[in-house]
């Protein structure tokens, strides 16, 4: 009986209970979802407008703000690039845009705690990109250790049709996450590429 | 006279058995390493699993029938490279790179036949019956998204022990696999495999 304890230990220990793969495997792109109203006629709208700023979330008391200078217009940029490119044209704020656009980052910061479900619930209308379920972040690091989950949010509004009781619907989100690098640049990439990808995978957006 | 003839040959039938019982062991220890083939669950995952097991416990019932027990596990996993997944509508799309994963863990009762083989080897088919708890999850960037099931699971077997010694030997053979795990998300109907195994036999 003793060998066969013997025996069993050793094919366990040999195999493993579990083998799960090496996440440190995945590219660290940001994962990027978009969304959109399926009524929404696309091509109706010509004229756009998106702030030269973004709003700025955290989970730190205190620093919501919006982020303005270079890393803001590396991202409008990135935006407007791409309306230019579907036929639509960017338009003052009071010109009379049909489109509104807008962008959101949020930011959180993660001491291997995980955040109770809904913690995003404050932030109107973010379903999350998870197909399958959406369930806290998986931690692949050490407990102790600290990082920093981003996400950006890119938001049309239909201000067309948003009628005498200014019903504004929003016809299209991107949503655009990941683990942050700790480098600003890298980030920074990270999102332009996300912009641009929510804007490939969205080929419906087209203006007539 | 034609009876007590009758009466001799059944007894000498009879002391044969118990001969053969006799060189029989009672119980068969099973240790194995196995390599498990997706069969049915290929748009999930298809790669081979190199890292399972199971273990079995046989108890002879007869000389050349055993029933027992077994528990086995098997990870799977497969990388996908960045893709663009749509919903059936395509109103929503995501772009993403992500590791597919399931965690098997097949367990029940199981019977096998033992042919008569030679003395180099014992040739048996088996059928094995009871559940598996499966998990399906998909892991991309730091996140996560998983589903937990359980299935009834079927097992045919067929495979060979090979003795080396009296109470050792190796064991080889083939299972398949089929269980009703299911998983809409990730439509996954049954889970399926084909499960090649080598091991250890131990038997007292």
């Amino acid at each position: 009986m003793k060998q066969v304890l013997l025996l069993l230990a050793g094919i366990i220990s040999l195999f493993g209970c579990r083998k799960t793969p090496d996440t440190s495997q995945l590219t660290n792109n940001f994962i990027v979802g978009t969304n959109r109203d399926s009524k929404a006629d696309f091509g109706s709208y010509k004229k756009y407008h998106i702030p030269d700023t973004v709003a700025y979330i955290s989970n730190t008391p205190g620093a919501d703000s919006i982020i303005t200078g270079v890393a803001a217009a590396a991202l409008v940029t990135a935006v407007k690039t791409n309306m230019t490119a579907r036929g639509y044209s960017f338009v003052a704020r009071n010109a009379g845009p049909e489109l509104g656009l807008k962008l959101t980052a949020l930011k959180q910061v993660n001491v291997g705690v995980v955040y109770p479900p809904g913690w995003w619930g404050g932030y109107w209308g973010y379903p999350g990109y998870c197909y399958w379920g959406c369930y806290p972040p998986y931690y692949p690091y050490p407990v102790a250790y600290s990082y920093n989950i981003g996400d950006l949010i890119l938001e049309m509004i239909d201000l067309k049709n948003s009628g005498t009781n200014h019903n504004l619907t929003r016809i299209w989100i991107l949503q655009a996450g990941g683990v942050l690098s700790s480098t600003s640049q890298t980030n920074l990439d990270l999102s332009v590429n996300a912009i641009n990808q929510g804007f490939t995978q969205s080929p419906y957006i087209q203006s007539n | 006279m034609k009876n007590k003839a009758l009466f001799v040959v059944m007894l000498s039938m009879m002391t044969t058995a118990i001969v053969n019982a006799q060189s029989y062991k009672t119980n068969l220890f099973v240790a194995a390493w196995e390599i498990g083939v997706p069969v049915s669950n290929n748009d999930f995952l298809s790669k081979t699993s190199y890292t399972g097991g199971k273990l079995e416990y046989r108890h002879f019932i007869k000389h050349n029938v055993t029933v027992g027990g077994f528990i086995g596990w098997r990870s799977y996993y497969e990388y996908f490279p960045t893709a663009t997944y749509e919903n059936p509508e395509k109103t929503q799309a995501v772009t993403t790179d992500m590791y597919r994963y399931i965690y098997n863990l097949p367990m029940g009762a199981n019977v096998h036949y033992y042919f008569q083989g030679g003395k180099m080897i014992k040739p048996f088919v088996g059928l094995g019956l009871g559940a598996q708890y499966s998990e399906q999850t998909v892991y991309y960037n730091i996140f996560y998204s998983e589903d937990k099931n359980w299935g009834f699971l079927v097992r045919p077997e067929v495979g060979a022990i090979i003795p080396l010694q009296d109470q050792w030997g190796i064991l080889v053979g083939a299972t398949y696999s089929y269980s009703t795990n299911k998983n809409d998300a990730v439509k996954i109907k049954s889970l399926g495999d084909l499960n090649f195994q080598i091991g250890f036999v131990f038997s007292d």
